[in-house]
C-alpha cells in the first residue's frame, strides 16, 4: 500500500479537527494549501547533507540504538524524536505506584545523550511517508536516510467501551501521566475494592499487573488499609504463561482474588464497575484497567504493519522497506516486551543500521543474539527471576525461572541501575 | 507421527468415540510422548516436565463443565469447594488445552462435572475421556519455524440456546482457524469492542452481520488471523432442534505465528 502525502494529511487532518494535534494549530491554517501548507510541511531540520538516521522514540531501545550507532558510524547524523522532555525508566513505574521509589530517582535529562553528538528533538510523530523517506512531526517534516521506529506501545483506550468518554475513571502504571495519577489514588485509598485488569497478551511488561497487585497488597497491609484486591485477567492464566503456576500460588498466598479468562470490555464509572466479555460485573472503589497494548496508529497508516511493525526478527528491518527498521515494543518480534530486551534490540539494530549506511559502517560485525532477564516483584523484598535466550533468527533456545528470593530484589535494583547508567552514566 | 495417529484412531474406535460429529484431529507428533488415554469422570492430574508442552484432550459425548486448576487452587477447591479464580470451560464435548512448561515443571488438575440443571442422562462414571500428549517445546518451535503447521488449540461446545457467544482466544497473527457447526446456524465473528456494543444493545446481531467480513450461514468457515485482536463468534441457531448444535473450533499454528512470540 503506497501512502500518499495527500491521504496522510487527510488522516492527520481528522486528528487535528479532533483536537489531538498537540501544537494546537487551527485546522484552517494546517490545511492552508492542500488545502494548504501546514506546519507539518515545514522542515523540522534542514535536509541532511550526509547520511541521516532518524530514530522515533527516546526510550530504552531508541537511545541504546543511538548511542551504539554513534560509536559504529561516527560520521552519521543521528536524530532522536521524543515527545517527553525527560527520560523516565519504565520498570520503575510499579515501584513508584507502590511507594518504593520517587520518579525523580529514575528520571534523567537527555543532555548527556545530546552531548554525544546526538540531536534530540522534542516533538510528536504524526506520520511516516516511506516513499519520500520523510517523517512528519508536530514540529515539521524530517528527511532521513534510514529510519528506526522505537515508539513503544500505545494504550488502546478505545478498545474498552466508555473509557475514552470517562478517562478520569481509570489510572494505571503503563504510561507516565497515568502512573503519577495512580500513585495519587493509591495514597488516597481508604479501603474497599481494588481491581486490576489485564489485557490479552502481548502487552508491555507481562508480570507487571501481578507485581502491582502484590506490591499494593503489601502497601495497604502496612498502612492497615483493608483492601479486597481482584485481578481480572483476559488471559487464561497469569502472564507470562510459563510463570503461571508460580503466580497463582503467589496470588493465593496474598489473598488476591484471581479471575482468569475474563476480558474487561466496558467500564461503568457511575456504577463503579467493570464489565467482562462474559457479562460479569465487578465492582470497584479503585480501578486500574490496563487497556490493550498496540503500536502507534501512524504505523498502520504507513502500511508498515498492524498493529505492530512487520520486521525480520534477525535484522529488525521492515519486511516492506529496506530503509526502515523497528525495535522494542512496537515491533512484531518474538522477544518479550521488556526494558531489557528493548535495550539489547536497540544495540543490535544499531549494527544493522550501520551496515546499511554503507561505507560508514562497513567494518561492523553481526551483533550478539537477544536474551531477556528480569526480576518480577512478589513483594518489596522478594523477586522471582526469569531468563530466556533466543538465536539470531528469533527462535527461543532456552529459558529458566527461579522462585522468589530476597537476593533477586537487589538484583532487580542493580539490573535497572545498569540499564540507566549504560545510557546516562552513574 | 503416522504411527501415533493410527494408535489414537484405533483407541477411539474401541472407545466408541469416533462417531462424534467432527472427525478426529490428531495432534502432530514427532518425538512426543503419549500417555495412555484414561477414562474418568472425576479428575485428571497432569504433570509436565520443564521443556515440554502437554496437550490435554478431553472428550465426552454429553456436555460437561471442566475446571482447570493449578495446585494451590486445587487444594483450596478441595478444602472449601470454592471455584474462585478457576479457569472454567462450559458445555464442552471436546477440548484440547496446551500446558507449556517452558521455565519450570507444571502441574495442572482437570476436574470435569455436570453442572446442576445440566442435560438429563449426562455423563456417568467413565464417560469423560482424557488423553495427554507431550511434546518438546523447542522441537515444536523448530518444526514451526521450518514451515510445519501444528495444532495449537481446539474446542467443541454444545449450543442449546438461541444465540451464543464464544470467545476465540488467544489469537496472534498467522494462526489458521477452522470453525464447524453441526446444525443450521447464522454466525458472525467480531472484535472485542463490537462484542461490548452488542452486549450493551448498541449494535444488533443484524448490524454486526451487515458490517463484518467474517460471517455466514454455512456449516463452517476457515480464516487466518492477521493481528492480535481477540475475536468472538456470535452464533445464532436458525432452527431449534431437540439436540444442541455443536460448534467446533480448531486452531493451527504456523511459522508466522511462531515469529509473533506467543
Amino acid at each position: 500500500m503506497k501512502i500518499s502525502r495527500r491521504s496522510l494529511l487527510k488522516s492527520i487532518g481528522v486528528s487535528v479537527a479532533g483536537g489531538i494535534f498537540i501544537n494546537g494549530v487551527s485546522s484552517s491554517r494546517v490545511f492552508g494549501e492542500e488545502k494548504g501548507i501546514s506546519k507539518v510541511h515545514k522542515p523540522a531540520l534542514p535536509p541532511p547533507t550526509g547520511k541521516r538516521v532518524v530514530i522515533l522514540g527516546g526510550g530504552y531501545s531508541g537511545l541504546y540504538c543511538a548511542t551504539t550507532l554513534r560509536d559504529l558510524a561516527p560520521e552519521a547524523e543521528i536524530v532522536v524524536v521524543e515527545k517527553y522532555p525527560y527520560f523516565i525508566s519504565g520498570p520503575s513505574h510499579v515501584d513508584f505506584v507502590a511507594g518504593l521509589k520517587r520518579l525523580d530517582e529514575v528520571m534523567r535529562s537527555y543532555d548527556p545523550i545530546a552531548g554525544r553528538n546526538i540531536r534530540i528533538i522534542r516533538s510528536e510523530v504524526m506520520g511516516i511517508l516511506p516513499e519520500e523517506k520523510r517523517v512528519l512531526t508536530a514540529s515539521g517534516g524530517l528527511e532521513y536516510t534510514l529510519l528506526l521506529i522505537a515508539t513503544g506501545i500505545r494504550i488502546a483506550d478505545e478498545d474498552v467501551l466508555n473509557l475514552i468518554e470517562q478517562p478520569a475513571s481509570n489510572a494505571h502504571a503503563w504510561e507516565i501521566g497515568e502512573t503519577v495519577e495512580m500513585r495519587k489514588r493509591v495514597e488516597g485509598f481508604t479501603g474497599g475494592r481494588f481491581v486490576v485488569t489485564v489485557p490479552t497478551a502481548p502487552f508491555k511488561c507481562p508480570p507487571g499487573p501481578y507485581e502491582v497487585a502484590c506490591l499494593l497488597r503489601e502497601y495497604f497491609n502496612n498502612k492497615k488499609v483493608k483492601a479486597d484486591i481482584t485481578v481480572v485477567d483476559a488471559n487464561d492464566k497469569p502472564q507470562p504463561g510459563p510463570l503461571a503456576q508460580k503466580w497463582t500460588g503467589v496470588l493465593e498466598a496474598r489473598e488476591i482474588k484471581y479471575m482468569p479468562n475474563s476480558k474487561v470490555v466496558e467500564i461503568d464509572a457511575r456504577a463503579r464497575q467493570v464489565i467482562t466479555d462474559k457479562g460479569e460485573k465487578v465492582g470497584y472503589d479503585l480501578v486500574s484497567i490496563i487497556p490493550p497494548n498496540k503500536a502507534a496508529t501512524f504505523i498502520k497508516d504507513a502500511g508498515l504493519g498492524d498493529p505492530f511493525v512487520d520486521v525480520d526478527p534477525a535484522t529488525f528491518k521492515s519486511k516492506k522497506y529496506d530503509h526502515i527498521f523497528a525495535v522494542g515494543d512496537c515491533a512484531k518480534v518474538p522477544y518479550t516486551k521488556s526494558a531489557f530486551t528493548a535495550s539489547l534490540q536497540g544495540k543490535s539494530v544499531a549494527h544493522y543500521l550501520a551496515m546499511a549506511l554503507g561505507p560508514l559502517g562497513s567494518d561492523v560485525k553481526e551483533p550478539a543474539p537477544i536474551y531477556n532477564v528480569c526480576y518480577p516483584y512478589v513483594s518489596s523484598e522478594e523477586s522471582m527471576m526469569v531468563r530466556a535466550d533466543w538465536d539470531r533468527d528469533g527462535k527461543m533456545l532456552k529459558a529458566e525461572a527461579d522462585d522468589p528470593k530476597k537476593e533477586y530484589a537487589s538484583s532487580r535494583a542493580s539490573w535497572e541501575r545498569g540499564l540507566i547508567s549504560g545510557l546516562f552514566g552513574a | 507421527m503416522a504411527c501415533s495417529a493410527r494408535r489414537l484412531t484405533v483407541f477411539l474406535i474401541i472407545a466408541g468415540l469416533i462417531v462424534l460429529i467432527v472427525p478426529w484431529e490428531p495432534v502432530t507428533l514427532s518425538a512426543a510422548e503419549e500417555i495412555a488415554p484414561s477414562p474418568s469422570s472425576s479428575e485428571e492430574r497432569v504433570d509436565v516436565k520443564k521443556g515440554l508442552v502437554a496437550f490435554v484432550e478431553i472428550k465426552t459425548e454429553e456436555p460437561v463443565t471442566v475446571y482447570i486448576l493449578y495446585p494451590t487452587q486445587y487444594t483450596k477447591y478441595k478444602a472449601t469447594g470454592s471455584a474462585d479464580g478457576i479457569l472454567e470451560f462450559k458445555n464442552i464435548t471436546w477440548l484440547i488445552y496446551p500446558i507449556p512448561a517452558l521455565l519450570e515443571d507444571q502441574t495442572v488438575y482437570f476436574v470435569p462435572f455436570v453442572p446442576k440443571g445440566g442435560p438429563k442422562g449426562g455423563p456417568k462414571e467413565g464417560d469423560v475421556l482424557f488423553h495427554t500428549i507431550y511434546e518438546d517445546i523447542y522441537e515444536r518451535i523448530d518444526r514451526l519455524m521450518k514451515g510445519e503447521e501444528m495444532l495449537r488449540a481446539g474446542m467443541e461446545m454444545a449450543v442449546a440456546g438461541g444465540t451464543e457467544v464464544i470467545r476465540l482466544t488467544p489469537l496472534i497473527p498467522g494462526l489458521k482457524v477452522r470453525l464447524d457447526f453441526s446444525g443450521d446456524t447464522r454466525f458472525v465473528i467480531v472484535k472485542t469492542i463490537d462484542l461490548a456494543r452488542y452486549r450493551k444493545g448498541v449494535k444488533s446481531f443484524e448490524q454486526l452481520y451487515e458490517e463484518s467480513d467474517l460471517k455466514g450461514s454455512e456449516k463452517g468457515i476457515n480464516f487466518s488471523t492477521t493481528d492480535f485482536e481477540d475475536l468472538y463468534l456470535i452464533v445464532r441457531l436458525i432452527v431449534r432442534t431437540r439436540d444442541p448444535v455443536r460448534v467446533k473450533s480448531v486452531i493451527h499454528a504456523t511459522k508466522e505465528s511462531a515469529e509473533s512470540g506467543c
